[in-house]
């Protein structure tokens, strides 16, 4: 019987994941032969010096010292159809974040601001969520952005900067993939965007907002974001660019699209009837 | 609620050093105009967009708490709009304020969970002199010519060291203005102290008068490396800050504007 998964949902990675963020791990991959040379150089460089610097830097949260953080991450394994199974990590910082990374040697680092402000329910969803991105294959990418950050000076700057453009185009798409796996999880829209701004704004504003509902305040901040015009828009679009995360107003619409389209139902729906 | 401060205009308790730091710009040839054409229309394409995309907006609806401080500081303080107000994950306790013309406010969520109401009248008040003054038209390029923009390398230092000036001395300006909010001498100071890195609560019982003379020396080259210090230094020292601060309410200054404008 599951604690935390309770609809023993099992969920494959192509039913939800955003089509923009499965480009760019697609067009890597049909490279022939650079995922073999991706995970030569995952297990024998990059991420020896990662382990290296998590083990010596952070605290390692083992089986013993926090069971319920393991216990979920299994069952979001699980419901994900992954064996995944990563390190776990503690990291000081005021950041509400969960950062997944490694190809070779997996892991998951919790900020302390995370653990200080969520229940267990959202740390449910916010796991899964992680799970999730290691099933859509996102430690691939991460890992050539940590090749073309070693390889700066080396390689051209165009073509250095190009490169960087496009990586930050996929950070900012992987968000999308993992809002949805949390919704998915969490099967409950405005818990989901809570936690998506969770800090951003007091716990009472959140509180008081029906996310779900298109009249709420946030709806329309959203709106009035995407709709700007002419030169603010330009502007707001090369501040995008250069960033690697999405705005919340558009990760907010992004997911809120999904969840009303319908396809987040479909995706329940075949999540149980492929267990039967 | 501390008592309204009917008329008050910001000329009443501005520093002088603000003013004339301000008419310095001003007396730049043509700075003024080129700044006040392009100032607020940066703000709106770039800080407008920010806060838009990556911050929450707070509604009356959502936070009543905190418009109700607001409505009242913008009473106190005779500032007659409401700005737009933004909340988001920082540290910080500075509220930032953009947009001469369509004010916006930005809250750090540190500010809003960890201080007492008293505390955000002191905070919200130095907002709300920013908004009143002429701090706006100019703050979006001065802040992006010293911090952020790339062609700023190419100015005149002299530019760039009048922008840092009047920054500066625009937060004496804005420490009155948030003195005047509170009306209580020992949170403003106790707020400033934060911004020196102090908890507040070793703040309740530190004697205000020991707190600036240990701070006071006559050692001539600690003085001289202060004052160079300054010279690039847009948020001014927060030591010297609350002995401007302190020094203006023990002189008579704060007393004054607020016998002039209580009723």
């Amino acid at each position: 019987m599951n604690k935390y998964n309770v609809n023993n949902k099992r969920i494959k990675i192509e039913y939800f994941q955003h089509p923009s963020d499965k480009m760019a791990v697609d067009a890597v991959l049909k490279v022939p032969g650079v995922e073999k040379v991706l995970e030569f150089i995952s297990e024998n460089a990059a991420e020896k010096l990662l382990a290296i610097i998590n083990d010596a830097s952070s605290l390692k949260i083992t089986e013993e010292i926090n069971p319920k953080i393991h216990e979920m991450i299994r069952e979001a394994a699980e419901m994900f159809c992954t064996e995944v199974s990563p390190s776990v990590y503690l990291d000081r910082s005021y950041f509400i974040q969960l950062k997944t990374d490694g190809m070779a040697n997996p892991h998951m680092i919790f900020s302390t601001a995370l653990l200080e402000k969520v229940d267990d329910e959202t740390l449910w969803g916010v796991i899964s969520s992680g799970i999730a991105a290691f099933e859509a294959k996102h430690a691939t990418i991460k890992l050539i952005d940590k090749i073309i950050t070693y390889a700066n000076g080396v390689l051209p700057f165009t073509v250095s900067e190009a490169l960087r453009l496009a990586i930050n185009n996929w950070k900012r798409n992987r968000e999308y993939t993992c809002d949805r796996a949390l919704l998915l999880a969490l099967g409950d829209f405005e818990k989901a965007t809570k936690y998506m701004l969770l800090g951003e704004a007091p716990d009472s504003t959140l509180n008081r907002i029906r996310f779900s509902d298109p009249t709420n305040c946030f709806y329309d901040q959203s709106k009035e974001f995407l709709e700007r015009k002419n030169e603010n828009a330009v502007i707001q679009k090369i501040n995008i660019l250069t960033s690697t995360n999405h705005p919340y107003s558009s990760r907010y619409t992004e997911l809120y699209n999904w969840y009303i389209s319908g396809e987040y139902d479909e995706v329940l729906e075949r999540s149980v009837s492929d267990e039967l | 609620m501390p008592v309204i401060l009917n008329g008050l205009v910001i000329e009443e308790y501005a520093h002088p050093d603000d003013m004339a730091a301000i008419s310095a710009i001003r007396n730049f040839n043509g700075l003024d105009t080129l700044l006040s054409k392009i100032g607020d229309k940066a703000n709106q394409m770039l800080n407008r967009s920010i806060a838009l995309g990556y911050y929450v907006r707070l509604t009356d609806e959502t936070s009543p708490e905190i418009f109700r401080i607001i409505h009242d500081v913008c009473k106190i303080l005779n500032y007659d709009k409401i700005p737009e107000v933004y909340s988001k994950r920082s540290y910080s306790i500075d509220i930032e304020v953009s947009g001469a013309e369509k004010p916006t406010m930005v809250i750090p969520d540190a500010l809003i969970n960890n201080y007492d109401e008293k505390f955000l009248y002191f905070a919200f008040g130095r907002a709300i002199s920013k908004l009143k003054s002429d701090y706006l038209k100019f703050y979006t390029i001065a802040r992006a010519t010293i911090e952020i923009v790339e062609f700023a390398k190419s100015l005149p230092d002299a530019i760039n060291l009048l922008f840092a000036r009047w920054m500066q001395k625009a937060e004496l300006t804005a420490d009155r203005g948030g003195l005047l909010a509170c009306q209580d001498c020992k949170t403003a100071i106790r707020f400033l102290m934060n911004y020196a890195g102090m908890p507040v609560a070793f703040t309740e019982n530190v004697s205000i008068p020991e707190y600036i003379a240990a701070y006071r020396t006559n050692d001539k080259v600690v003085n001289l490396c202060r004052n160079l210090l300054t010279l690039t230094n847009c948020t001014g020292f927060y030591n010297d800050r609350i002995v401007e601060l302190f020094n203006w309410y023990t002189n008579g200054g704060y007393g004054d504007v607020l016998d002039e404008y209580m009723f």
